[in-house]
């Protein structure tokens, strides 16, 4: 296992070459180039609607495009075979707005599923039963500073501490690429800072490399080291924030004329 | 959200989507009118083809034996070696249940996944999604068919390749029941928010553990509480197939009819009415309490988890399962030599035109039996519901409504039918008659429990503006009854075409009687014939109770 650690800094991550996606004849994305190397710190932001899920998605394979390629950790996982697909999706976590989290399980097994993709099935459900590796869990847990909630019911963690679950997950996962779509659009904006600088903090003490879509604007560009702009489906602008002016904001979020 | 959640899991799950509540529109109401004038027509066919018969209708010289049969109730047989022989038969019917309900949980787990959309579809690309479209339209369309047919038919299949043994009942029981429990776990399944799977088999998490570790929590507790209510059913079936000769309390009972012994038969029926009775509670209280959002650490819940593995281990020490039969070199041959008979499938004795005939007088059975227990129930359902703050006289009406309702569904299709022999020619009208009442009994108990979960407030605002009782019952409690009575009942017609076979078995007419006297005769090409004709017929009243479910939609 690679755990945490990023390999060389500089290789590439990710590769969107010329990706477009549409659902149902919508077009979500259109020609979208776009690399990731090891160790970035990424923030997609973009108004509502621009695609920004949607670029999350293709990067974790679970949307294929509709046209162009995308690679992750060199793997094109919209044609690779299930197997190869699944052992390249164990290097990337994932963070949802919702937590996704599992609302009748304990904490302890919603932080184990970050690694069940590494489990024979025996393991996983025997592991309900009697929790494996609780040490780890119990030690990403006070990494993100809920240690005494390891045998809560989920169902009873408020949300900042659902959150809090979700990255422990991501923990105990050890991927090389964290993505997060919209991770704190349910959170207050303290518990919503609090979050970002939890993730951010991850990335740079495992060089982790990380990709996070975001609905707030001076979040992203206070805290990452580049930012992807989306509008209606098209990478806007794609630099670091020092060079991102307010103008370049106020264009993002302006009114989408009417498609022709 | 969550109040009309808990009030719609206190119904069994597969009656969720019969009772989901109903806004007429104009078109809607258009179609039901149109659907109502199809009914009337059907029920007068019906009423006419099934008084249709050679000699008198009724048996005068009956009715003295009905006496003496009811005289008897007063005087059950109490002897130490009848009761003792009784109390075995009965534990013989338990352990049948809980066997045939465990085989039909491991089934319709299995079935359940493997036929739920979710499984062949979540998270999953383009291609993936094509092939897994076609598997899961292949799994659903293997379980139709174990649907499709009745216990007592399986029983019969079963009896005829395995001979006399325990295993007859709980492979009848389980397989059936299988079937349907594998469509309402996968209802289940697909009714659960998909968004933590899909995050699970993003991070490359195989989808079985996904399932076991996403989906499972919130669906499993579900089908537990709905393995209690399968379970309710599989005593009444496990006495019904003691009938056929499978063992247990049905056989007992079926013995002291042959001999016209009546006090045995009271005290069979006792034992039967008794035993089916605290299944009932057991199971209404166990889904009560999970509808309430109780979890396991719940005391009646707990206490009935613990309560049913050790019946489960009991049971399997009662019947001595012995599983070698099926692996014998004997019955394989059996099995094949039975297969060769029935292909291709032929006509035998019968000719088209005849089961024709025994395919229309099937559905006129069921139709009618479906008029008299939908009748019935819907007059018995208020004075049933119990309510908060009852009089003393009310609850007594509530008690002997619920009783009665209670000793209804208590005695198989098959022993009213018996009973209703006693005064009746034999025909479609006593089978209708016996199936009617029979459903009566459950259909009373649904429409019951859904008029005590009717939302009280616009009952309390018209009373609070001083309108009278009797015009609040017209205006408020009628009408929000009605469409889940509807709804029950079609849902309940569906169930009856099914045990039209039940008593036709005894001789009440229609496809069963065909199809027994084809599988007594040995003659397996032309029952293979029948059960198509059969399993036609149910999809065909399926079909057309969905298409007026949806209408009044």
């Amino acid at each position: 296992m690679t755990s945490g650690l990023s390999g060389t800094a500089g290789e590439l991550l990710f590769a969107v070459r010329g990706a477009g996606v549409r659902y149902d004849g919508v077009v979500a994305l259109e020609g979208c180039d776009l690399e990731i190397t090891a160790g970035e710190r990424v923030a997609v932001i973009g108004p509502s609607g621009a695609g920004k899920s949607t670029l999350i998605a293709l990067l974790n394979g679970m949307v294929a495009p509709t046209d162009g390629t995308v690679t992750a950790l060199g793997c094109d996982l919209a044609r690779a075979p299930a197997r190869t697909a699944r052992k390249v999706r164990r290097q990337i976590g994932t963070i949802y707005q919702h937590f996704d989290l599992v609302e009748e399980l304990r904490v302890v097994h919603n932080v184990n599923a970050g690694r069940l993709g590494a489990w024979p099935f025996w393991r996983a459900a025997l592991s309900l039963v009697r929790p494996s590796g609780v040490g780890e869990v119990r030690g990403a847990l006070e990494r993100v500073g809920i240690p005494e909630k390891l045998d809560a019911r989920t169902s009873t963690l408020s949300g900042g501490q659902k959150q809090r679950v979700a990255v422990a997950k991501v923990l105990v996962q050890q991927p090389r690429a964290i993505l997060a779509d919209e991770p704190i659009a349910s959170l207050d904006p303290r518990l919503g800072g609090e979050v970002i600088d939890l993730l951010t903090e991850i990335s740079a003490d495992l060089g982790t490399t990380l990709v996070t879509s975001l609905h707030d604007v001076t979040m992203a560009l206070g805290r990452f080291e580049r930012v992807v702009a989306l509008r209606a489906g098209r990478i806007e602008f794609d630099r670091p924030p020092g060079a991102v002016s307010s103008g370049d904001i106020e264009d993002l979020y302006a009114a989408v004329e009417p498609a022709s | 959200m969550t109040e009309t959640l808990r009030r719609q899991a206190s119904e069994p799950v597969e009656l969720r989507e019969a009772a989901s509540g109903a806004v007429p529109t104009a078109s809607s109401r258009r179609a039901a009118r149109l659907w109502g004038a199809a009914l009337l027509v059907v029920v007068v066919a019906s009423v006419v083809a099934a008084s249709w018969t050679a000699g008198p209708l009724l048996r005068p010289e009956g009715f003295s034996l009905v006496g003496n049969f009811l005289g008897a109730a007063l005087r059950p047989a109490t002897d130490v070696a009848f009761l003792q022989l009784i109390a075995s038969a009965a534990v013989t019917t338990v352990a049948y249940a809980v066997l045939g309900t465990v085989l039909s949980l491991v089934l319709g787990l299995v079935g359940g996944v493997l036929s739920s959309e979710v499984w062949w579809l979540a998270g999953r690309h383009e291609r993936a999604r094509r092939r897994g479209a076609a598997g899961w339209a292949m799994v659903r369309g293997v379980l139709v068919l174990p649907r499709a047919i009745h216990e007592v038919i399986w029983g019969l299949i079963f009896l005829s390749v395995l001979g006399l043994t325990p295993l007859v009942a709980v492979l009848a029981i389980g397989i059936p029941f299988g079937a349907v429990t594998a469509k309402v776990f996968a209802e289940l399944l697909d009714e659960t928010p998909r968004r933590a799977y899909t995050a699970a088999l993003a991070s490359g998490t195989p989808r079985l553990t996904a399932l076991l570790y996403t989906l499972m929590p919130a669906a499993w507790s579900d089908l537990l509480s709905y393995g209690f209510y399968r379970f309710e059913c599989a005593i009444r079936s496990a006495a019904i197939l003691g009938l056929i000769g499978a063992g247990g309390l049905g056989f007992q009972l079926a013995l002291s009819l042959q001999t016209l012994n009546y006090p045995e038969v009271w005290t069979a029926l006792y034992a039967l009415i008794l035993l089916s009775a605290a299944t009932d509670l057991w199971s209404s209280a166990v889904r009560r309490r999970r509808a309430s959002g109780a979890g396991a650490s719940d005391r009646v819940i707990g206490g009935s988890l613990v309560a049913g593995a050790v019946l489960v281990v009991g049971a399997l020490w009662w019947v001595q399962l012995d599983l070698a039969v099926l692996v014998a070199g004997d019955t394989w041959q059996l099995v094949l030599q039975i297969l060769e008979d029935a292909w291709p499938p032929g006509l035998g004795g019968a000719t088209v035109l005849g089961l024709l005939q025994a395919a229309l007088i099937t559905v006129a059975m069921s139709v009618l039996a479906i008029v008299i227990a939908f009748a019935g129930a819907s007059a018995l359902a208020f004075p049933g519901a119990a309510g908060t703050a009852l009089s003393p006289g009310r609850w007594l009406v509530v008690l002997v409504t619920r009783g009665f309702l209670i000793v209804l569904r208590a005695l198989p299709p098959p022993v009213w039918a018996l009973l209703f022999l006693f005064v009746m020619a034999p025909g479609v009208l006593p089978g209708a008659m016996a199936l009617g009442v029979y459903t009566l009994g459950v259909l009373g108990r649904l429409m019951t429990e859904s008029v005590e979960n009717l939302d009280r407030r616009p009952q309390e605002a018209m009373r609070a503006h001083g309108v009278p009782r009797p015009t609040v019952f017209c205006y408020a409690v009628v009408p929000a009854a009605a469409p889940r009575f509807v709804a029950f009942g079609l849902y309940r017609w569906e169930v009856t075409i099914r045990e039209t076979v039940v008593v036709g078995v005894v001789g009440a007419g229609g496809l069963g009687l065909v199809l027994n006297q084809q599988l007594a005769a040995f003659d397996y090409s032309a029952a293979v014939t029948t059960l198509g004709v059969i399993v036609l017929l149910t999809a065909m009243v399926d079909a057309t109770s969905a298409g007026v479910r949806r209408s009044l939609r």
